[in-house]
């Protein structure tokens, strides 16, 4: 396509385009090269010269309005060292005598069979192909047969397709018409026009071209042509739009496009979910670099990424801590994304970022509950084996104990036999209160009940009221402080922790001759503590812990099967708060206490 | 009864809770007249101020050495392990004998017994005469058939 613009002079990067696509020419393709300035032809000449000689093609150039010697200086000044090519016959000048008007005069048949049997030769030589290129001035000096220039030009479509030969023909626009020009354009598959390779979209094949309908065929051609590009606009605008639309609409991923300029690499587009995800409006961070979103750590690493992608074109992958505007520092996935140019040079940088907070969350709070999920299936098992040997006892002491009864029975030894019946009956009992009190255990997590107001002090008469035996048996003073705090939590279960508290502290009074039970409460720090205070045996402080242990019993001596104060801890353990003992030690007295949670929030 | 051992007074420390099994303990050995005093303390606390002649027991006439201890591992206060380990790591009493004898048989307790240096490990029957007949082998192989070291002063 001829630019509107002028012709364009290649540089840079547009140069090493160019030349990559020269590179890609191979035996069978047939080019025109329509220039303007003597720039544009050596740029198109001197890398289609080299790739030749480099490839081991044997390459012709037919002169006419340059010299030899302008021509082979392309080369030189490229840093090609022509003599060695020219003196093996490798690279060849010729002028247009000894090509096209040889016998004086131009038949296109004539130089397709020559061009055929030169690239046979060339062939024969050892040469990969041949790789021809010439000027085509010289068919504007009238002379004879070149009015059939077209015609060969067109034929060439039939000859160039599977040859080992390759061609460009050099038009210079500044000499030739737009007529001849047009022709050109129309016998040519590919156009070298403005320092660019095109696929000509004004193409017409040879049988079509030169056959009886030109016109008609081309009108055809173009309008075919037509309608394929219009489709595959159609088809680019649509993928584009999708692109554009997964963009936009992306909401919590973020698509920031950077450029390679060094370490400094600059923000060229922000996504409408970057804006949402780091905070910035899109017009506040284009141009800025990208370390802005980067923790100061990272900034090292990102570097560090170009670099590999730049290197091996792959995309890259990685949790990040990435910096939103107000500073919060969040978890991201980012992925980065080579954009290559149609050359595969890397020339953007798209990363891909996705908020995690909430993920790492979830994923902190799943460990969270499978330590705890671990830490009940370690304390079932333990319970589980504990249950089973505390079981296990007195299911010995019975059958033992019959097999005495036996033999006591059998000797007549009544009195032996009566102790004998007294054990088993007790072990007996004793495995039942096991049972209950284990099953109260495991209610206790399922039944309470929605919290209430407790006033804890109306509580504690309750549950001496219901412990009056005892206390009064063993003369006990009791004291509750009036003011003790309302709690919130389920009535019946707090009277039972109470209650298994007042009767632990009236059992184990020991030898105390006034023996004291008070029911009060303290302020620790922010906290309110309750307590149930004795004055009897106390408890070393090294059996602190296991006093709250299941089936633990300091004192064999006692009644009970020492579960109560195991139900307790449950019960307020479940009610969120914690009980515990103090103690300075034997004959000191012992002080339960107990926290509640203000807001009654309780735990499964 | 081997006749090469001069027996001051053979005993068994029992390491025992529960009264019941004590009892049986005692009616199985008077029954198969292993004549042995058996001295019997209801927790570990008690056994070890036995052992080292701590406390009450500081007169060594009101604790001789044991030929053998019974030690069960579910024992209120300090646990029956700590016990063990306790005797098995002092110069003094780790020579003496230490038979676990209770009512667990799990992996763990039987492990943990032997890594510190349980001498053996019974578990209780539930049956009747199994238990009489285990008490009898307890009997014949440690106070007949063992060497203990000697002298046990």
């Amino acid at each position: 396509m001829v630019s509107a613009n002028g012709p364009k002079t290649p540089e840079g990067s547009n140069q090493n385009a160019l030349t990559s696509k020269l590179e890609a020419l191979g035996p069978g393709e047939h080019l025109c090269c329509l220039f303007e300035t003597e720039e544009e032809h050596r740029a198109v000449l001197t890398p289609f010269l080299r790739h030749g000689l480099e490839r081991g093609e044997k390459v012709l150039y037919i002169v006419d309005a340059h010299t030899a010697g302008a021509v082979l200086g392309y080369l030189r000044d490229a840093g090609v060292a022509v003599e060695p090519f020219l003196a093996s016959g490798q690279m060849s000048i010729l002028t247009p005598d000894d090509a096209y008007m040889r016998g004086g005069v131009f038949d296109p048949d004539a130089m397709i069979g020559i061009l055929r049997d030169e690239t046979d030769r060339a062939v024969a030589q050892g040469y990969r192909a041949l790789r021809v290129t010439g000027e085509m001035s010289w068919a504007l000096r009238g002379l004879p047969g070149a009015e059939k220039l077209i015609e060969y030009e067109s034929k060439l479509n039939e000859f160039f397709p599977g040859s080992k030969c390759l061609a460009i023909c050099q038009y210079d626009r500044r000499r030739f018409g737009a007529e001849v020009l047009l022709d050109v354009l129309t016998t040519h598959p590919l156009a070298i026009v403005g320092g660019t390779v095109h696929d000509n979209f004004y193409y017409v094949p040879p049988q079509e071209f030169l056959g009886p309908d030109r016109p008609g065929a081309t009108l055809q051609h173009w309008l075919q042509n037509l309608a394929d590009r219009r489709r595959r606009e159609e088809a680019l605008r649509e993928s584009e739009e999708r692109l554009r639309t997964v963009f936009e609409a992306a909401k919590n991923v973020a698509f920031v496009t950077t450029d390679l300029d060094g370490a400094e690499a600059r923000i060229l587009d922000f996504s409408p979910g970057a804006e949402a995800i780091f905070g910035y409006s899109r017009e506040e961070v284009i141009g800025k670099p990208l370390a802005i979103l980067h923790v100061p750590e990272d900034v090292g690493y990102f570097r560090q990424v170009t670099e590999t992608m730049r290197r091996r074109r792959t995309s890259l992958t990685a949790e990040l801590e990435l910096a939103r505007k107000s500073g919060e520092k969040f978890p991201a996935l980012v992925s980065t994304l080579p954009i290559l140019d149609a050359h595969g040079n890397m020339i953007k940088i798209l990363g891909v970022s996705l908020d995690i907070t909430e993920r790492k969350q979830v994923e902190a709070e799943r460990e969270r509950l499978i330590a705890e999920l671990e830490a009940t299936n370690a304390e079932l098992e333990r319970f589980t084996y504990t249950v089973s040997h505390e079981l296990k006892s007195p299911l010995i002491t019975i059958r033992g104990f019959l097999g005495q009864l036996a033999q006591d029975a059998a000797t007549g030894n009544d009195e032996r036999l009566k102790d004998d019946i007294a054990r088993i009956t007790n072990a007996a009992k004793r495995m039942q209160e096991l049972l209950d009190e284990l099953l109260e255990l495991s209610r206790i997590g399922r039944v309470v009940g929605p919290p209430e107001r407790v006033p804890l002090a109306e509580l504690a008469r309750e549950a001496a009221e219901m412990l009056s035996g005892a206390i009064e048996n063993r003369r006990v003073q009791v004291e509750i402080a009036p003011d003790l705090p309302v709690v919130f939590g389920d009535p019946r279960r707090l009277r039972e922790v109470l209650q298994g508290l007042i009767e632990n502290a009236v059992k184990f009074m020991g030898h105390q001759p006034e023996p004291r039970v008070e029911i009060g409460w303290r302020k620790d720090g922010a906290e309110t503590v309750c307590y149930v205070r004795d004055n009897g045996i106390g408890i070393d402080p090294r059996y602190h812990n296991r006093v709250f242990r299941l089936f633990e019993q300091l004192d064999n001596t006692q009644e009970g099967t020492g579960v109560g104060l195991a139900v307790a801890e449950r019960i307020v353990k479940v009610h969120g708060g914690r009980l515990w003992v103090e103690s300075e030690g034997p004959g000191r007295g012992s002080t339960f206490c107990f926290v509640m949670p203000i807001n009654g929030r309780q735990k499964g | 009864m081997r006749d090469k051992k001069p027996v001051p007074r053979p005993t068994v420390l029992l390491v025992e809770d529960d009264p019941d099994h004590v009892e049986l303990i005692r009616r199985s050995f008077e029954d198969h007249r292993v004549a042995n005093a058996i001295y019997q303390v209801p927790d570990g606390e008690t056994a070890l101020d036995y052992l080292f002649r701590r406390g009450e027991y500081a007169d060594p006439e009101k604790s001789p050495r044991p030929q053998v201890v019974l030690l069960d591992l579910r024992l209120p206060k300090i646990d029956g392990l700590e016990v063990l380990k306790e005797i098995k790591t002092s110069e003094e009493l780790r020579r003496i004998p230490v038979v676990i004898l209770t009512t667990s048989s799990a992996e763990t307790d039987v492990a943990r017994a032997y890594e510190y240096h349980a001498n053996s490990y019974i578990v209780k029957p539930v049956d009747f005469k199994r238990f009489a007949q285990l008490m009898d082998d307890l009997g014949f192989y440690w106070l007949g058939w063992n060497y203990y070291p000697w002298p046990l002063q």
